[in-house]
């Protein structure tokens, strides 16, 4: 097992930068998650990272050996493609014992790993099953079990989980999260679902055209979100980013969304006062830490209800407030229909403030917090 | 699919099934009619008489060469044609530059009228002017000269050779379009996985080009079966028969010699061989996908 280093990495294809400058240390053991909407260039590191792919400038070091030049089989990676990648004429025991097979090991040692590898897996029944006669979720399971029979410095897995149905993926989630604990293996795997980086990641990588937008735990992801990108991306649904400015009147500091006026606790609207160059911003709030009720309560504003979704044990209401729309999660005896009115208000300490230009966050009320810790 | 669609679609196959029909079972017919006379013309009416052609056939002093020779044709050319074709497959796969432009050279042998190669192979085999040992004596390397199609030891071989020479680019390319269809992802995990070049063709590549090879031998088989214009141009079956095969020796029988019956005995029994191994051959390979 190894650490995985890269170094300023960029990766054109023609006119396309797919990988800019992109710097990220992984440590040893490690399970990393790179996850970002289609075509931000995930599956370009990956490929960098196992050396099929050229990069155009910038290092790639794993353990402390760099490899930038060096070609597939020296670099010692195991990878899991998307579609896997299974050799159709073999079976499944021959496409684990592939990697093995061609390193000439014999063929006791060879039959013996499979044997373990498959146990591990809970693919022993199959073995002799070729991929065509296999279920999605056996086909991942046998591609792992490709990927994990050597001991590879670093593995990487392109959306290891994408083909599996909904069921299947979530008891998948846990199953490759053992596993790597098991393995003890440094682990980079590429996603588009949150959900699935969150449950499974010990860091994560948000990617966003190409760079990282943030690199840290998931709580740090989910707790102090570098810029609107990574909030808007992370969450079910996802922060809500209303647009707005800062006025202080009289002696009191309000936000203005749209027409409407919310005032902001004194030691918030101070802080932020203290911090902004312009007072156009960005209000970011999660449909969690918005309460709504069915009446007026003091210092709560009026919304219409916009829809209703049940979830089974809550609801997702989305508000109307002038232009925005803002969603909250809610009680399941929350009465209100679509096209009443609904009172709702904030908990300021959970309320991020974005710069509307740069996107980048100034400041949150989990600062404080974050600070005692 | 309805009713309507399935009249539709018979429509348009009838034209080709009537006149597939027509071509390959009533001249087929016609052929083993003739077969079993003694005709020596096409018009002149002719004595019926049984398997007595093909009973000849058997006896004639030929026909072991005949067999024989067809039997090495078979093996060699195809055996070569298959080779080659698979290794310029891979050479080209390599992504070399000016992929296109080899694709299309590599197909002018079979675009090209077999008769217009037989005379370019003439050229070449010919033993005093021929290119080969012309070159070969510029080089100072007189004692390699051979005889080439002269020789009653070289005729064969060097009929076999141009036949390889003309169908080579054809499955080279049937080759080719097997490799690319199949998912990139498989060599670059095989790669990853620490596979030689050699390694990722022998045990990846080359068992999944099973589609390509059945196509490849049926186009070949049937084609050292029928196997003429290349042999005629080049040696006419000679020398002394050395290079005889099923087609040179109907021919000779049918238009030369004007045994017309006994040609058309020759030609059937062309016909059924190519039916006993090619029909299971092609059942098989269809059924099988
Ligand atoms: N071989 C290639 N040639 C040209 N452009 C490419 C190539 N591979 C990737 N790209 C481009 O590079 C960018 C990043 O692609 P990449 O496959 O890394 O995205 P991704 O994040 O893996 O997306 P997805 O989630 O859809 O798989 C895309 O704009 C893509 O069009
Ligand atoms: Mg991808």
């Amino acid at each position: 097992m190894s650490k995985v280093t890269l170094n300023g990495l960029t990766k054109r294809f023609g006119k396309v930068e797919a990988v800019k400058n992109v710097t990220l240390k992984i440590r040893d053991g490690e399970f990393v998650a790179l996850l970002g909407p289609s075509g931000c260039g995930k599956t370009t590191i990956l490929r960098c990272i196992a050396g099929l792919e050229k990069p155009d400038e910038g290092d790639i070091y794993i353990g402390d050996k760099m490899v930038t030049r060096l070609s597939p089989p020296d670099r010692n990676v195991s990878m899991v493609f998307q579609s896997y990648a299974l050799y159709p004429h073999m079976t499944a025991f021959d496409n684990i014992a592939f990697p093995l097979w061609i390193r000439k090991r014999p063929r006791d040692e060879i039959r013996e790993k499979v044997k373990k590898t498959a146990e591990i897996l809970e693919i022993s029944e199959f073995l002799n099953r070729k991929p065509g006669e296999l279920s999605g979720g056996q086909c991942q399971r046998v591609a792992l079990g490709r990927a994990i029979i050597r001991n590879p410095a670093v593995f990487l897995l392109d959306e290891p989980l994408a083909n599996l149905d909904a069921k299947l993926r979530i008891s998948a989630r846990g199953e490759l999260k053992r596993l790597q604990k098991q393995l003890g293996a440094t682990m980079i795997f590429v996603t588009h679902d949150q959900v699935e980086a969150m449950t499974m990641a010990e860091r994560i990588a948000v990617m966003n055209n190409g760079v990282i937008e943030q690199f840290g735990s998931t709580d740090e992801i989910y707790q102090q979100p570098a810029n609107m990108f990574v909030s808007g991306f992370i969450g079910t649904p996802a922060m809500n980013l209303i647009k707005c400015s800062l006025v202080e009147r009289g002696g009191s500091i309000s936000l203005i969304l749209d027409t409407n006026t919310l005032p902001v606790p004194d030691s918030i609207g101070r802080a932020l006062i203290e911090k902004i160059k312009s007072s156009d911003m960005v209000f970011g709030i999660r449909p969690e830490d918005i309460s709504i009720h069915e009446k007026n309560k003091p210092n709560s504003y009026k919304t219409k209800v916009y829809v209703v979704e049940p979830l089974g044990n809550e609801k997702l209401v989305t508000v109307e407030m002038g232009n925005t729309y803002s969603k909250v999660r809610t009680r399941l005896d929350f009465k209100q229909e679509i096209g009443e009115n609904a009172w709702v208000d904030f908990d300021w300490n959970r309320a991020y403030f974005f710069d509307k230009r740069t996107g980048k966050v100034i400041m949150h009320g989990l600062n404080k917090s974050a600070n005692r810790r | 699919m309805d009713r309507k669609t399935k009249i539709f679609i018979f429509l348009f196959l009838l034209p080709a099934v009537v006149g597939l029909g027509l071509y390959a079972y009533y001249f087929s017919g016609w052929n083993l009619s003739i077969s079993m006379t003694n005709a020596r013309s096409l018009i002149f009416p002719a004595e019926f008489i049984g398997l007595g052609n093909y009973e000849r056939f058997l006896g004639d002093s030929v026909f072991i060469t005949v067999v024989k020779n067809t039997a090495i044709f078979t093996v060699l050319f195809m055996g070569g044609t298959l080779l080659l074709g698979l290794l310029l497959a891979i050479l080209i796969d390599q992504g070399i530059k000016g992929e296109g432009l080899y694709k299309v050279i590599i197909l002018i042998p079979m675009a090209m009228p077999m008769v217009i190669s037989g005379v370019l192979w003439s050229w070449m085999f010919s033993p005093r002017m021929g290119v080969i040992n012309s070159l070969l004596r510029v080089l100072h390397l007189d004692f390699l000269t051979q005889p080439w199609i002269t020789s009653t030891s070289q005729a064969l071989l060097c009929v076999i050779i141009a036949y390889i020479w003309v169908f080579t680019g054809f499955v080279a390319l049937l080759y080719l379009a097997n490799i690319r269809s199949l998912p990139n992802e498989q060599s670059e995990s095989a790669r990853v996985d620490g596979a030689s070049k050699f390694q990722l063709y022998w045990r990846v590549i080359i068992p999944q080009l099973r589609p390509a090879t059945v196509m490849a031998f049926a186009v070949l088989f049937l084609n050292s079966l029928v196997a003429f214009d290349l042999v005629w141009t080049l040696t006419m079956g000679g020398p002394a028969g050395s290079s005889e095969l099923l087609g040179t020796l109907m021919y000779k029988q049918t238009f030369q010699w004007n045994y017309f019956g006994y040609g058309a005995a020759i030609a059937q029994i062309m016909f059924i061989i190519s039916m006993v191994v090619m029909v299971p051959y092609l059942y098989r390979s269809i059924r099988r996908r």
